[in-house]
């Protein structure tokens, strides 16, 4: 059984469950971090599966995987952290933001792309809260052909189509960064 | 480690390693295509959750990019997402001497320098707005209130990032328009403007010469003015700065026996309603000049105070309509003088760096650091002249949809 050397071993005696990324990789996390993924909470609280099983994700890369996981882990030890006290949420608000901000930082745009397909395929909604606005970020300012290009979308417009709405909007187009 | 065996009745998920390829999809994901491995594959609420967090104009290029863009973003979740989160940017409307055309210029204050091009949209007549000669009268949820009522010209509720607007009737010939509000009904979820009226005469039968003021309101949609009555106090109502806050606009009482001198008109009950000022707050005696201005920072009410040559001060009521939250939030004491006791100081909003915004005798804009201590003259791209500014959320809201029924005019592509 593989163990992505990234990931440290779980907690000795508490409830954990194997993930399996499309490479076949498998991840061994704490139950509370892979309940974080939605997706393989509804796999398990469907009757009769055990939490021996693994549980197979084919649309997920191991890369991803291990991002994801780390993400989760971190962020559920934030939410332990915060409770009443203001002062302490305040701060594990923002230490889970530089979080986001790090992780962000350091991906290219295929890694943006592949986290945010796996955080809806694997459905965690913190994940992608940030995960849009970072996407968000990466097509800002760019032109229609830069955002085409990075969603992978078809021009379904007919050259009159195209013309009309690019006059529309005109004066939007001034000052967009250079591709 | 327990296993929960539980009586099911359909195929149970194999574990064995030879199986892989035959193992079911976990049951979380939906059976259609949400599960993509291409972006293009991802469901239309996260495409549009990722529009929502873009500048306005990067908004318009993703209208050209394909046809289901398009549509998306004339989907009301996402006009009313990106409303929710949109950053407050600066309008300018420029003050010219000469008969150079009227235009407004929309800043985006995102990190950028605003003495450079990119951060600026020009907004002009014909293809953003009304043909008239506009003031502001001001900006509620991404709509804009244009009047000049100087030239008697009609009020104008436009949307100047989607080039729409409406004409609201005008009033008669011998009334005066003193005043004017634009606002939002939290409870009926209406726009409607509020104008203030000096009706002077004299009594045909009496002989008796009255001069009273009354106030109108104009819910958008429904074609004409409805009068709600005498106003019973002369209000300052001719400053285009935002005081809507709570559902209501606030203005300023003018006679200086009146210890309540901040009052709101209520868009919902529209009524007006005194708002508790600051115990320690004197206002100037200084009668002629009004130094005092009110605004919205951070979503609360607030005062500016110039009445003091040496020091602004600038209170902020923290939380609505109780008295003890007002706090003197800042005391400016390094100040830049421009025409020495003349001076007024109109803060526009706070920035993200905590530097305040404010406009200074309707020529400068300035920023101020509260921390350092010091003034910074911003000079902005392109405007030379002097110039009105207010703050603004460049919104999609349609007048099609808030509007329903008048007679929108729309941009001359």
């Amino acid at each position: 059984m593989a163990n992505n050397g990234e990931n440290p071993s779980p907690d000795v005696g508490g409830k954990t469950v194997k993930l399996k990324a499309d490479d076949g990789e498998i991840f061994e996390v704490e139950e509370a971090v892979a309940m974080e993924l939605q997706t393989v909470k509804s796999f398990f609280d469907d009757d009769g599966v055990s939490y021996d099983t693994v549980v197979p994700l084919l649309n997920v890369s191991s890369t991803a995987l291990a991002k994801v996981i780390q993400y989760c882990r971190r962020a559920v030890e934030l939410r332990a952290k915060s409770g009443d006290d203001e002062g302490a949420n305040e701060k594990a608000r923002e230490e889970r933001e530089g979080l986001e901000a790090e992780l962000v930082r350091e991906e290219s745009d295929e890694g943006i792309k592949e986290l945010i397909l796996a955080a809806n395929y694997l459905n965690i909604k913190d994940m992608l809260s940030f995960l849009c606005r970072a996407v968000g970020d990466r097509i800002k300012n760019k032109s229609v052909e830069y955002v085409r290009r990075f969603f992978v979308l078809e021009n379904d417009f007919s050259p009159e189509e195209e013309e009309r709405t690019r006059n529309e909007v005109a004066w939007a187009f001034e000052g967009v960064d250079a591709d | 480690m327990e296993n929960s065996r539980r009586k099911i009745g359909r195929t149970q998920i194999s574990t064995s390693k030879e199986s892989q390829e035959e193992s079911q999809e976990p049951k979380g994901c939906a059976p259609t295509s949400d599960c993509g491995t291409t972006l293009q594959d991802l469901p239309s609420q996260l495409i549009m959750e990722i529009l929502s967090w873009l500048p306005m104009k990067t908004i318009f290029s993703c209208k050209c990019v394909c046809k289901l863009w398009q549509g998306l973003l004339l989907d009301p979740h996402l006009i009313n997402l990106h409303l929710s989160r949109a950053p407050i940017s600066l309008l300018l409307r420029t003050i010219q001497k000469n008969r150079k055309p009227r235009m407004l210029h929309l800043f985006d204050l995102q990190g950028n320098n605003i003495d450079c091009r990119g951060s600026r949209i020009k907004l002009k007549k014909k293809s953003n707005l009304p043909d008239a000669e506009f003031g502001f009268v001001n900006s509620c949820n991404g709509l804009l209130c244009l009047c000049e009522p100087g030239k008697k010209d009609p009020i104008y509720v436009c949307n100047p990032i989607l080039g729409e607007y409406i004409t609201l009737p005008k009033v008669k010939k011998d009334v005066k328009v003193v005043g004017a509000g634009f606002g939002f009904s939290l409870e009926t979820k209406e726009y409607k403007v509020v104008q203030v009226l000096r009706i002077m005469g004299t009594d045909p039968i009496t002989r008796e010469i009255y001069d009273h003021y009354e106030a109108e309101i104009y819910v958008l949609g429904t074609g004409s003015w409805r009068s709600i009555g005498k106003v019973m106090y002369n209000i300052n109502a001719g400053f285009y700065f935002n005081t809507f806050v709570n559902g209501a606009l606030h203005w300023e009482v003018m006679e200086h026996n009146t210890p309540d001198f901040i009052r709101a008109f209520d868009f919902g009950s529209e009524k007006f309603r005194a708002v508790p000022a600051p115990s320690a707050f004197v206002r100037s005696e200084k009668e002629f000049i009004d130094y005092m201005r009110f605004g919205v920072l951070l979503g609360c009410l607030s005062i500016s105070d110039s009445g003091e040559s040496d020091h602004v001060d600038i209170w902020v009521m923290n939380e609505y309509g109780i008295k003890e939250s007002w706090t003197k939030n800042f005391v400016i004491t390094n100040l830049v003088f421009e025409r020495h006791h003349l001076d007024y100081y109109q803060p526009i909003m706070i920035l993200d760096s905590g530097e305040i915004l404010i406009l200074l005798n309707e020529g400068s804009l300035l920023s101020y650091d509260p921390r350092e201590e010091v003034f910074n003259y911003l000079s902005t791209y392109g405007v030379r002249s002097k110039f009105q500014a207010i703050a603004h959320i460049p919104s999609f809201i349609s007048l099609r949809d808030v509007a329903k029924g008048e007679n929108l005019k729309e941009a001359d592509w």
